[in-house]
């Protein structure tokens, strides 16, 4: 393992009652690399996932990004962190429309603050123009540009997709981490998604993903930690993994 | 007899008028906490009555001889009698405390219709202190002849008064417009809206909602304990059947009727709900016991809110669109280029928009 890893995940636990949902689970992200979770349905991805990300607490074990202990920190503030997740449902925010659903991401904004606040437009407004122009780079780079001004409640799964990883973008993330961003997406959508993952790949952006999908996995991840019943079972290359007795074993049973 | 007939209606349009000022006040404040951050206050109606109890205790003058009786007879705690327009300001910084310790203990655990339920039994709490503390402010008697602010100064006839303290209230109103729209209108009013919209993706993105939430609260109860001063400088008395619970159910239809989280929208549901609907009703033939006229009155707000929930969630005057102008040239990028790069809240069903 590479000890300078942007995430290492040491021994960490989380039980739900009687369920062990993610035991003992250790595993790093190097620089620069992008790491696939994958393994059958209940194996613990998803509560891994919310482990890293805040919105759970692990019962032990310790997570550090960037060499800071985040374990059992508050969401928002492993979000200013800029580790920044997406949801398996999608979770954009309905009744605003798209672009407010990017400006809200901006990090750190005046016009959040107090002081801001009572000074009003004069000292907000700057900024809040360069965050419009972010923005709609970002929504034409996700061909979101037309809907700009649509609610974001109404668009197709795919697009709410393509518009959650384009929020999390725009709150200038320094670890993704993506919770199948292909689940209940229309396949002739699918491809689009791929196409733009890929293209953060190559941009070098890390990428924490749990995906079913393993054409996208293989896309994107140059390693895969494979899961089964809260445990890790196999990590390495998507091929060479695959290809292990018990990966085939946990995901017949 | 022609004049005093018209004094009469003058008298109750002055009435009418600060009303109207009292709910836009109050209303613009619930908005806050309800409609633009998702707060489920259904105690509202206690921030209103704590300013108008502190306005009263910091005008009355202090309680003399021994336990707290006032000079009418009114047992209450402490007293003093401030210059005009700090009683309007300790009124609305009263709302912001309450409206703390309310939110410490409700805010960060309770959500949707647990934390509805426990605001309204925070309302009844706060009823049952100041009814049974009679030490406190005077219990079910409540408290009068409350000072009316400059009246000493200004000396002028009742009905010339009372217009004058309809301009008060006026101004008052302005500045509270203007404050409530510097908040909604701010990147702070859409990061409200985020978190009343989907509160773990406004976190997951590094926002502390606790801390918005928490500060919306705050807001609508200073502005909450600022009607209330507004109200009782006027009226002159204040006791706990003027506050029941069931107050807050008139601000929360005329919101919802409005139109959630638009600030215009809060304008026209108190013109339409609390002084259009409520004064027609009071028009109404007397007939059989008096308590009949307010009790149809509940029932009809009750009635006009489910209608309202069914039929035409977003209100008269829906949350406005934000639409933002155009920036200089849009880059169109169709290759994918790298660059250098749920009240409604809960009351109406998630899916339908419009």
């Amino acid at each position: 393992m590479t000890p300078d890893g942007i995430l290492s995940v040491t021994g960490v636990s989380r039980h739900f009652g009687g369920v062990q949902a993610v035991a003992d689970v250790s595993f790093t992200i190097a620089r620069g690399e992008s790491l696939g979770l994958i393994g059958p349905n209940g194996a613990g991805k998803s509560t891994l996932l919310s482990l890293v990300a805040g919105a759970l607490a692990p019962d032990s074990g310790s997570i550090r990004f960037h060499g800071k202990e985040i374990a059992g920190m508050p969401s928002h503030q492993v979000g200013g962190l800029g580790l920044i997740r997406t949801f398996q449902i999608s979770s954009e925010f309905p009744r605003l429309t798209v672009l407010q659903n990017l400006l809200v991401a901006r990090p750190a904004q005046r016009g959040e603050q107090l002081w801001g606040m009572i000074l009003g437009r004069r000292a907000w407004q700057t900024e809040e123009d360069s965050a419009i122009d972010t923005a709609r780079t970002l929504l034409s780079r996700f061909r979101l540009s037309g809907l700009e001004n649509e609610y974001a409640g109404k668009l197709s799964g795919g697009q709410r997709r393509l518009l959650e990883i384009a929020r999390a973008l725009m709150a200038r993330p320094k670890l993704l981490l993506l919770d199948e961003p292909t689940a209940g997406v229309h396949p002739t959508m699918v491809g689009e998604l791929r196409e733009q993952l890929r293209t953060l790949r190559d941009e070098g952006m890390p990428i924490l993903m749990i995906e079913h999908e393993l054409g996208i996995v293989e896309d994107v991840c140059q390693r895969v930690v494979v899961m089964a019943r809260g445990r890790v079972i196999a990590e390495g290359g998507l091929a060479e993994v695959r290809a292990l007795p018990e990966v085939k074993e946990a995901y017949v049973a | 007899m022609a004049a005093a007939v018209s004094n009469g209606w003058q008298f109750y349009l002055t009435l009418l008028l600060v009303y109207l000022g009292v709910d836009i006040i109050a209303c613009l404040g619930l908005n806050i906490q309800l409609g633009l951050a998702g707060v489920m206050d259904f105690a509202f109606i206690i921030f209103q009555a704590v300013g108008a109890y502190v306005y009263a205790i910091f005008t009355l003058g202090p309680a003399s001889s021994g336990l707290g009786q006032g000079a009418g007879g009114e047992s209450y705690l402490w007293g003093t009698s401030w210059p005009f327009p700090l009683p309007f300001v300790m009124a609305a910084l009263a709302g912001v405390v309450l409206a703390f310790f309310c939110a410490a203990v409700v805010l960060p655990r309770l959500r949707g219709d647990y934390e509805a339920m426990a605001f309204l039994v925070i309302s009844l709490i706060a009823s049952g202190i100041a009814t049974n503390q009679v030490g406190l402010v005077n219990g079910a008697n409540g408290l009068y002849g409350i000072p009316q602010p400059l009246s000493s100064v200004l000396n002028l006839p009742a009905v010339q008064y009372d217009w004058f303290y309809v301009g008060l209230t006026a101004m008052i109103c302005v500045l509270v417009w203007l404050l409530t729209r510097r908040i909604t209108t701010s990147p702070m009013g859409r990061l409200l809206r985020a978190v009343r919209e989907n509160e773990p993706a406004a976190r997951a993105l590094g926002k502390d909602a606790t801390k918005a939430r928490m500060f919306a609260f705050l807001v609508g109860g200073g502005l909450g304990g600022l009607s209330g001063a507004v109200l009782v400088a006027f009226i002159t008395a204040w006791a706990p059947s003027s506050w029941g619970y069931a107050e807050t159910f008139v601000y929360i239809t005329a919101i919802v009727i409005g139109g959630f989280g638009n600030d215009l929208g809060v304008l026209v549901g108190v013109l339409l709900v609390p002084i259009l609907f409520g004064e027609l009703v009071r028009f109404l033939p007397a007939y059989g016991r008096s308590t009949w006229i307010e009790a149809a009155q509940l029932m009809a707000y009750a009635l006009l809110t489910l209608l309202f929930l069914w039929f035409r969630p977003q209100g008269l005057v829906p949350e406005r669109r934000q639409r933002y102008p155009a920036g200089g040239e849009i880059p169109l990028d169709p290759g994918g280029v790298p660059l250098a790069r749920r009240l409604r809240p809960r009351l109406g069903s998630a899916g339908r928009l419009r």
